[in-house]
C-alpha cells in the first residue's frame, strides 16, 4: 500500500494540483516511496522528504516567474535545510536538493555545487511534471531509486 | 520577512562602477558581516551562530541603514543584474512596512542609477520573502512604459471597443441597420455573450481560489 499519495498541508484536496509548485512535489509524492510533504525542519520546512536506506533527500520546490534570477538568499535557504535535516536525521547522508524554474546562472550554479546541492532545473518546454520522465531525470541527478512499479503511465 | 530586488541594467556592469555610484549617496554604512547577523535567513550561517562546518559568509558589496528602519545588503553584481536584500532591522517590521520601504528605496535607488548613466536601470521587480527563505508569492515590477501599455492592449481594455464593432459587422451583415429596435435588442445579446463567456473564463481560471488585494495607500 502506497504511503505517501495523500496531499500534503498547502496541496489541493480532491482535484489534481493546480501550480506548478505543487504538481512538481505532488508527482515526486506519487514516484517515490518513504516521502513526505512539507516536513518541518527546525525554523525550515522541506518540500518534501525522501528516505532511501542511508540516503535523505531534503527537497526544495522554488517556482515563480521563469524569467528572473534565483533569488539569491536560496543557497542560505538550502544550506540551513541541510543543516537541520543532519540534526534531524542523524547517521544519514543528507542530499539537498533544489528544484527550481527560475534561471540559475553559472555563479549561481556553482556556488549550488560547491555547497553540495544538486540542482533539478525545470523547463517551460517539460510536457508533464510529475510524470515518470521528470522522476526519472530526478533520481538520476540525485542518485536514488524512483518506485515506479505500480504506477499506471 | 525580507524582500529581494533585482535591477537589470541598460548595459554591462561592474561591481566597483555600481559601488561607486550609489554607495555615497546613500550613506549610513553599517558593516556587511553586521548586517547578515541581523537578517533572519542569514544570521546562522555567520559567526557566532554558524555552525563549525558553514561556508564563509555570502559574497557582498556593502550594506547600509535605509527608510522605516530597515536595512539593505548589495548582495549580487552579475553582468547585467544587480541584486539588493531589504530587510527590517528588527522582527517588529511588518510585511506592509517592509513593502513600503521597497517603494522609498526603489525610488531612491531608480533615481540614484539615472544620475549614474553608466549603470542605468532598465528594469527592476521586487519578490517578498518568509524568514526561512520561502516566496510569499508576493512580487512587484516597476511601472515602465511598456508595461503599461501591454496592460492597455490587454482584452479588458479592448473589449469596451470590440463588442461595437463584432455588433455593427453583425448588423449590416444582418441587414439590420434599418430596424432599430431588432438591432437594439441584437446589440444587447451580443454584449451579454460577451460578459457571459468573459465571466465563465474568469470563473474557470479562478475557481476556488482567493482573490487576496494588497492596501497601498
Amino acid at each position: 500500500m502506497r504511503r505517501n499519495v495523500i496531499p500534503g498541508p498547502g496541496s489541493s484536496q480532491g482535484r489534481s494540483p493546480s501550480s506548478l509548485h505543487e504538481r512538481l512535489r505532488f508527482g515526486l509524492a506519487q514516484d517515490f516511496q518513504d516521502s513526505s510533504s512539507d516536513v518541518a525542519l527546525g525554523s525550515s520546512a522541506a518540500d518534501l522528504v525522501i528516505k532511501q536506506g542511508a540516503k535523505v533527500a531534503v527537497v526544495e520546490v522554488k517556482t515563480g516567474d521563469p524569467g528572473l534570477p534565483l533569488p539569491s538568499s536560496t543557497s542560505a535557504q538550502m544550506l540551513m535545510l541541510t543543516y537541520q535535516a543532519q540534526a534531524q536525521f542523524p547517521g544519514k547522508e543528507v542530499l539537498p536538493v533544489l528544484i527550481t524554474n527560475y534561471l540559475v546562472s553559472e555563479d549561481d550554479e556553482t556556488e549550488l555545487k560547491q555547497q553540495g546541492i544538486k540542482l533539478v532545473r525545470v523547463t517551460g518546454a517539460d510536457p508533464e511534471y510529475g510524470s515518470r520522465r521528470f522522476s526519472n531525470h530526478f533520481a538520476e541527478v540525485v542518485g536514488l531509486q524512483p518506485d515506479l512499479s505500480d504506477k499506471t503511465l | 520577512m525580507y524582500c529581494e530586488i533585482n535591477v537589470t541594467h541598460g548595459k554591462r556592469i561592474d561591481a566597483g562602477k555600481l559601488e561607486g555610484a550609489i554607495r555615497g549617496p546613500f550613506g549610513n554604512d553599517v558593516l556587511v558581516l553586521d548586517a547578515y547577523r541581523k537578517s533572519a535567513i542569514y544570521k546562522e550561517l555567520v559567526p557566532p551562530l554558524a555552525p563549525p562546518q558553514a561556508p564563509p559568509p555570502p559574497p557582498s558589496l556593502f550594506a547600509f541603514e535605509t527608510v522605516l528602519n530597515c536595512f539593505v545588503i548589495v548582495r549580487r553584481v552579475n553582468v547585467l543584474l544587480s541584486t539588493y536584500h531589504l530587510e527590517g532591522n528588527t522582527s517588529g517590521v511588518s510585511a506592509e512596512t517592509l513593502l513600503q520601504a521597497a517603494q522609498e528605496f526603489s525610488n531612491q535607488l531608480m533615481s540614484v542609477l539615472e544620475d549614474a548613466a553608466i549603470c542605468r536601470a532598465r528594469t527592476l521587480t521586487v519578490q517578498l520573502f518568509e524568514d526561512n527563505g520561502r516566496e510569499t508569492g508576493m512580487r512587484g515590477e516597476l511601472v515602465t512604459l511598456s508595461s503599461v501599455f501591454l496592460e492597455e492592449i490587454s482584452w479588458k481594455e479592448l473589449k469596451s471597443s470590440v463588442i461595437p464593432v463584432v455588433t455593427a459587422v453583425l448588423l449590416i451583415w444582418l441587414g439590420l441597420k434599418q430596424e432599430p429596435i431588432k438591432a437594439s435588442i441584437y446589440s444587447l445579446l451580443i454584449a451579454l455573450v460577451f460578459t457571459l463567456t468573459q465571466a465563465g473564463v474568469r470563473y474557470w481560471q479562478g475557481r476556488g481560489k482567493i482573490k487576496w488585494k494588497l492596501r497601498q495607500s
